[in-house]
């Protein structure tokens, strides 16, 4: 008796393979979407909350004009929580440095990622100095 | 019956991939016009986004908008390829920041 020649059940063996395969390279790529799409966000709006921060009067006003940034970047995205802080001084020749960090969902998959950046900007050398 | 499953199963793993190349173009599209568009103006900010989406590609019937203002921002969406179909995945990334420029102290 020798072996059997004919291709029958060899399309079906073929997909009992294939479907977990296919199924771990869906998941593969939605996350790694999720990751890419979630760190290109927040380099923006580290950028963006850095350069706003730059353009306050205050130390308190840098704070809250990163953070508006931050909101305006985020707003709309997958980031369902973010926080988002400034530090440097802001002097005119001074970098402000921001930090933005996101927590996104992954989507169909389970868990969450969490994506984070820094951005400093320099504050303008010829800025008018406040008063008061 | 079984073949045409595999087809689809395959198509499904490259139709998310070209969905999030569609996503991931049309967001790049939008922050880079919002760049130009913070320092230059709205319209030239417009332009650069959709000279920026043509040049990556993957996304189609593009359509590159925006809102001037002390707060400007360009939006980029359009539809990404479908291999499957029937099926119209639509993109829409957004970008927005504080346009430069003197302001009262």
């Amino acid at each position: 008796m020798g072996p059997r020649r004919d291709d029958a059940g060899s399309a079906t063996l073929e997909l009992a393979v294939l479907t977990p395969a296919a199924v771990l390279l869906l998941g593969l790529v939605v996350l790694a979407g999720h990751v890419v799409s979630a760190r290109q966000v927040v380099s923006q709006a580290a950028q963006d909350a850095a350069r706003a921060a730059t353009t306050a009067r205050s130390q308190a006003g840098a704070d809250s004009a990163a953070q508006a940034a931050a909101a305006a970047d985020l707003a709309g995205t997958d980031c369902g929580s973010w926080s988002a802080s400034v530090s440097g001084a802001l002097v005119p020749g001074g970098t402000m440095t921001a930090a933005v960090s996101c927590t996104t969902s992954l989507g169909i998959l389970p868990g969450s990622f969490t994506a984070a950046n820094t951005a400093g900007a320099v504050v303008d050398v010829y800025r008018g100095v406040a008063t008061g | 019956m079984v073949f045409p499953a595999v087809l689809v199963l395959v198509l499904t793993v490259l139709q998310a991939g070209l969905y999030w190349h569609a996503r991931d173009a049309a967001l790049s599209a939008a922050q880079q016009g919002l760049a130009v568009a913070k320092v230059s103006g709205l319209s030239t900010g417009e332009s650069r986004a959709a000279s920026v989406i043509t040049s990556l590609g993957g996304l189609n019937q593009t359509q590159v908008g925006g809102v001037a203002g002390n707060e400007v921002s360009i939006v980029v969406s359009g539809v990404s390829p479908s291999l499957v179909p029937g099926l119209t995945l639509r993109v829409r990334e957004a970008s927005a920041g504080f346009s430069e420029g003197y302001g009262a102290p």
